[in-house]
């Protein structure tokens, strides 16, 4: 990927004031949502250190708990299978379709299955393969990828929703929900009751009952893991928890920083095939753990990334994701998680750039359940893209020249001068009007203020002479400014 | 690795992907290059102040208030009969033609029932199998509602709790548009996190049921325009009845 396809899909994004304006509607909810939810809590913040806490703990150790969860599926009766990179792990869903004989497919949410383009390899075997999820079947239907975790399909207005069930049913509908939630239901209802397989994600593995749990509110999850014959589960590496009472805390902090709700109206923990005597749950279960890069970031100052929980509270915090959408960043994760895991999953070099859709004003961290450092990861990334020289030559050019200058104080200070005579044209009120390119482009967005008659330097020069403590004086001026930029 | 499971063994390996023992010592390696030890890990121990504390009056009502802010129903009736005729008078006024119930003891709400004219299907007695989707289809839409004694509910978060089991089908809170769950005083409990723990403690005891499902109020969905919609996939109505004085 390019620059220019950032770029270029981010200008995109920005003309599509219908996209802006559904982001913006959603995004709000979802804030809302969290932010009352989180009032209910007098111990939000040691609720936040100690989820964080169980995360660490939990990949630190998590060649142990993989194997003691590994063992507990098969006793269960289930079957296990590692897969260290994506093609693998739609290989071995494939063969497990194959030996079945698998037919059709009914999914619910799944964020791997999306990494792996497993849908597209089982439409290759001629199967049929159905996303269940509301969101993800419209998407489906529209041949769409998901713009935000948790609302996949928020981009779309009911009008082309309308649109695309009319074609399915072959007849014309109405926008309302009633009328296009009943469509899905009769539609899908007809999925489950056929479907073969059920394909699912995994929103928490549980190492100590070899269990699965999944959240949904629509009670899809239920139905994928309830009717079909046999039950696959795509599950990222890092997505478990070593006891069944974790699951509490857990599901406490992804629902909350989700959409704000207490539980989600369906939490499933299924554990292997139906057992002797019951009459429904699948026959047979296979469980697949999925690599694919997150190994690689083990050990590294990215470490917390593996930490997230996929609640979506950074998308919806993120200045730059309310504007863009989700498409903007290129790959299945959006917002500032997703600009962190896409450089890390698929190669800074190629997707270094996904890190600079960001302000770096720390918002997502300050919202993320399990407290991920993700501004600082995105300065890290930077950091690694411009060790490897992916940004333009020109800007290394600047920033040569520019740190070549800092370690001449003369000089600065002469170029300083310099810049105050120099800006004359451009400054009015204080601040650049406009400016030749490459600044001009800058100014478009964002504003630049013009370089004081006064700089720090002078200040600190005639603090220094006027007080007696000057150290005080300075923090009680530059404290003060500080504190509101922080609440900005 | 060859197993037992249900059917002829499989062999994983047939399935190809790596083996656990290379991944996971990948996965070791990274971890004990960044210092980690690799032992068996005791786990940092949990707060204690969150027992369960409250009476069961305390819990009947937050219970009771949770579900209904939900978009459920709560009830309370004296005793087993007046349960059972509650259900039938929430069934007519529904204008419900049949049921499906299950877990627990039904006979004397049978009774009742088809006294007003309901059909009443045991979850014992339905053969119900996959593949003929018509059928099933048509048996599922014969299922007004879905009966069950639940097997927790959770007064913090408004959930019912059940555990499949042979007599416990997944199906009947499920398939039907409306469930209604009858919960007995010892199944109410303060915290999700006391369900947790009862689960695990049951799973090493006699290893872990097949599945555990939490339904919390009605199936819903904010996927067209974040506009709420109710009943998607799951019963778009739940009632709950808490059975006191048996």
């Amino acid at each position: 990927m390019s620059k220019g396809a950032l770029l270029e899909r981010i200008e995109g994004a920005l003309a599509n004031d219908r996209l802006r304006e559904a982001v913006k509607r959603a995004t709000n909810n979802f804030r809302s949502g969290k932010a009352r939810a989180v009032l209910e809590y007098d111990d939000w913040e040691a609720m936040r250190e100690r989820a964080r806490a169980v995360r660490a703990h939990t990949i630190a150790h998590l060649d142990y708990y993989l194997a003691q969860l590994a063992a507990k599926v098969r006793e269960n009766g289930g079957y296990v299978h590692f897969a260290s990179t994506g093609e693998q792990a739609v290989e071995i869903v494939r063969k497990i379709a194959r030996h079945y004989g698998v037919k059709s497919v009914a999914k619910s949410k799944s964020m791997v299955s999306e990494e792996i383009h497993l849908n597209d390899a089982l439409k290759e075997d001629g199967i049929e393969v159905y996303e269940t999820d509301l969101g993800e079947y419209i998407i489906q239907l529209a041949g769409e990828t998901p713009s935000h975790i948790i609302g996949p399909a928020l981009h779309k207005t009911r009008e082309e929703i309308a649109e695309l069930f009319a074609q399915l049913e072959g007849r014309t509908l109405s926008t309302d929900t009633p009328t296009l939630t009943a469509v899905a239901r009769r539609q899908l209802r007809n999925v489950f009751l056929t479907a073969d397989m059920g394909i699912t994600g995994c929103n928490f593995a549980v190492a100590e009952t070899g269990s699965v749990t999944l959240v949904t509110n629509e009670g899809n999850g239920r139905m994928v893991t309830a009717l079909p014959r046999i039950v696959v589960t795509l599950m990222g590496m890092e997505r478990i928890v070593p006891r069944l009472e974790d699951l509490d805390l857990l599901l406490t902090m992804l629902t909350r920083s989700a959409t704000g709700q207490r539980a989600t109206s369906y939490t499933t923990i299924f554990s292997g095939p139906r057992r002797d005597g019951e009459k429904d749950g699948p026959e047979a279960f296979h469980l697949v753990i999925v690599d694919n890069q997150r190994s690689t970031i083990l050990g590294t100052e990215f470490e917390e990334a593996l930490h997230c929980i996929r609640c979506g509270a950074c998308l919806n915090i993120c200045p730059v994701y309310r504007q863009i959408g989700g498409h903007a960043y290129g790959w299945v994760y959006s917002g500032p998680i997703g600009a962190v895991l896409t450089p890390l999953y698929r190669g800074v070099e190629e997707w270094g750039e996904v890190a600079l859709a960001s302000s770096l004003c720390g918002a997502c961290w300050e919202a993320c359940p399990v407290k991920i450092p993700l501004h600082d990861m995105l300065i890290g990334i930077r950091r690694e893209s411009a060790e490897r020289r992916r940004t333009h030559p020109f800007e290394r050019w600047i920033f040569r020249g520019f740190g070549w200058m800092m370690h001449r104080p003369g000089l600065y200070r002469a170029a300083q001068r310099a810049g105050r005579w120099l800006q004359r044209p451009f400054v009015r009120d204080g601040r650049f009007r406009w400016a030749p390119a490459p600044l001009s482009s800058w100014l478009k967005t964002r504003t630049l203020p013009a370089l004081p008659s006064k700089g720090f330097r002078d200040l600190w020069q005639s603090e220094l002479t006027k007080q007696r403590e000057p150290r005080l004086a300075v923090k009680a001026a530059f404290g003060e400014q500080r504190e509101e930029g922080r609440g900005a | 690795m060859t197993l037992k499971g249900r059917g002829p063994a499989l062999d994983e390996a047939h399935f190809g992907g790596e083996s656990q023992e290379e991944f996971l010592s990948r996965i070791r390696a990274r971890l004990q290059g960044a210092g980690y030890v690799a032992d068996h890990p005791s786990f940092p121990a949990g707060p204690l102040e969150d027992e369960e504390q409250a009476s069961y009056e305390q819990k009947a009502e937050r219970f009771m208030k949770t579900l209904v802010e939900l978009g459920g129903e709560a009830y309370r009736a004296p005793s087993r009969e007046e349960a059972f005729r509650l259900i039938r008078d929430l069934l007519l006024h529904r204008d419900v033609k049949g049921v499906l119930t299950s877990g627990g003891d039904w006979s004397q709400c049978r009774a009742i029932l088809e006294e007003a004219g309901i059909a009443v299907e045991s979850w014992d007695e339905v053969a119900f199998s996959h593949g003929e989707a018509d059928r099933e289809l048509a048996r599922a839409d014969r299922w007004g509602a879905g009966l069950l004694w639940a097997d927790y509910a959770v007064a913090e978060l408004g959930s019912i709790a059940v555990l499949s089991s042979p007599r416990q089908g997944r199906s009947v809170s499920l398939v039907p548009p409306l469930m209604i769950a009858l919960i007995a005083p010892e199944a109410l409990v303060e915290r999700r996190r006391t369900v947790l723990r009862h689960v695990a403690a049951l799973a090493k005891e006699r290893g872990v049921p097949s599945s555990l499902t939490l339904i919390t109020g009605p199936s819903r969905s904010a996927d067209i325009e974040n506009d709420l919609s109710i009943g998607v996939h799951g019963p778009g109505q739940v009632i709950a009845i808490l059975v006191e004085g048996s």
